[in-house]
């Protein structure tokens, strides 16, 4: 289980410098230690009850021949909220997922626009 | 078939409204969705015969739009609510998921937040000529530099040129007018903004600037001085196409401040843009999220597919490979397919 300053050196390395002090990490829940705060790219804990959205993804998953259950616990997303600029909001969102190897990696990187 | 309330344009633009409404019939065939419910003109519409384009004439305060909860948590996107017309597309009671890539092509032909019929008679006069336009030759593709990668993956779609990078580029310097008029194939990637008065503008961004250093790039009124008749253009910013005023005190959008209707005001045959913020994929291929989606499109939109069939087809294409390769961003994937609108004729051609 990697630890926090191990997410957040290894997903600070995707964004500029300026942005990761502000880095808060979300992660599949439950784990000790951890500054958790829901599942990676899903609602919040507070929302665990049955979401229809969620439900939606579900169904559509299950057409396209996925699932949306968490097959890797160390996936986590990482946000950088990002200073406002007179009317314009941006955050970036670094998602970390086991690669082929078992190693922890940059899987994604999004920003809004 | 193009679907109008009569009764709300009378009502919007009296003395005006007969003229305005003579404008629209010449555009096809109507039909009357005065005084009906949302879930009602789905109904209307899912009359039609199957596959056949829908069009919907007004802005939001003659045909308000459904609203979607945003499924980002709101932490990492501030926007709640989903302005979108792809329920319309969908028959009341399908099931719910239906409306994120509806298969019938849907568009709508806004007028503006005012109650100016000049501006919306130019808007139609132009609708009007879409079918028999040719695109004019050229591109014209700008973006925030930080977004250079997926505006590139745009770019290879759109078998575009030049791409612009902002910064260096300003809204002053080169000056966008002579690079933009009657270019046929437009995108911009640049930032957008949800509250007055910078949401008339849009603003470029590197990312190794510092903090609050966004350039003003382009406007709604640099655009209000181009020539864009018979231009197709695409905006993967944000709230490009934002027709409501949101959280902001301002009264309304028009071609003044808002880019959408800018463009069509002067001429566009279509636009496609998104309600809401777009999240934008920052890492190679760049083609997931809101540039996944456009890049679908300007595949199709090349290929000669018209152009609210072309956004159709791009939602089933993305949704499919969304949820196949990462179904854990479904909040992402119904995001960026909700918010996604084609404003103008339905059957234009690039």
């Amino acid at each position: 289980m990697p630890t926090i300053d191990q997410i957040l050196n290894l997903a600070g390395a995707a964004v500029p410098e300026h942005l990761r002090p502000a880095g808060r990490v979300v992660q599949r829940g439950g784990d000790p230690g951890v500054v958790a705060i829901r599942r990676a790219g899903a609602p919040g804990a507070a929302e665990e009850k049955a979401d229809p959205q969620e439900e939606m993804a579900r169904r559509l998953a299950a057409r396209f021949g996925g699932s949306l259950d968490e097959d890797d616990p160390d996936a986590v997303d990482v946000e950088y909220p990002e200073a406002t600029a007179a009317g314009i909001q941006s955050t970036t969102i670094v998602q970390l997922r086991r690669d082929a190897n078992g190693a922890l990696a940059v899987a994604g990187v999004f920003k809004r626009a | 078939m193009f679907f109008v309330p009569r009764a709300g344009i009378h009502e919007k633009y009296g003395s005006w409204a007969n003229k305005v409404l003579a404008s629209i019939d010449r555009l096809g065939a109507t039909e009357d969705i005065s005084g009906l419910t949302s879930d009602q003109i789905r109904g209307r519409i899912a009359a039609q015969p199957t596959g056949e384009p829908a069009c919907i004439i007004g802005g939001y305060a003659l045909v308000p739009p459904f609203f979607r909860n945003n499924p980002i948590p709101k932490s990492a996107d501030p926007d709640r609510e989903i302005p979108t017309d792809a329920p319309f597309a969908v028959p009341p009671g399908a099931p719910d998921e239906d409306e994120l890539a509806p298969v019938r092509p849907i568009s709508r032909i806004p007028d503006g937040g005012d109650h100016s019929p000049t501006a919306f008679l130019k808007v139609l006069s132009f609708q009007y000529r879409v079918p028999t336009w040719r695109t004019p030759s050229g591109s014209f593709e700008e973006a925030a530099h930080e977004f250079a990668g997926a505006a590139g993956h745009v770019s290879a779609q759109l078998g575009g040129g030049t791409l612009d990078l902002s910064p260096p580029n300003t809204i002053d310097h080169p000056d966008p007018p002579p690079l933009i008029h009657q270019k046929g194939k437009i995108h911009i990637l640049l930032h957008g903004a949800n509250r007055s008065p910078d949401w008339a503008y849009l603003f470029g961004r590197k990312a190794s600037d510092p903090p609050n250093a966004y350039p003003r790039a382009l406007s709604a009124r640099v655009l209000d001085v181009c020539d864009l008749r018979r231009c197709a253009v695409t905006f993967s910013s944000c709230y490009a196409a934002m027709l409501d005023t949101g959280e902001s005190e301002a009264p309304a959008r028009t071609e003044a401040n808002q880019v959408a209707l800018a463009c069509l005001g002067h001429g566009s045959k279509f636009v496609v843009a998104s309600t809401r913020s777009n999240w934008i994929d920052m890492a190679p291929p760049y083609n997931r999220l809101g540039p996944g989606l456009m890049g679908e499109l300007w595949s199709r939109l090349a290929a000669g597919v018209p152009a609210a069939r072309a956004l159709a087809e791009a939602k089933q294409a993305f949704l499919a490979s969304s949820m196949t390769a990462q179904p854990r961003n479904w909040a992402y994937v119904f995001k960026t397919l909700w918010q996604c609108q084609c404003y103008g004729h339905p059957d234009a051609v690039v």
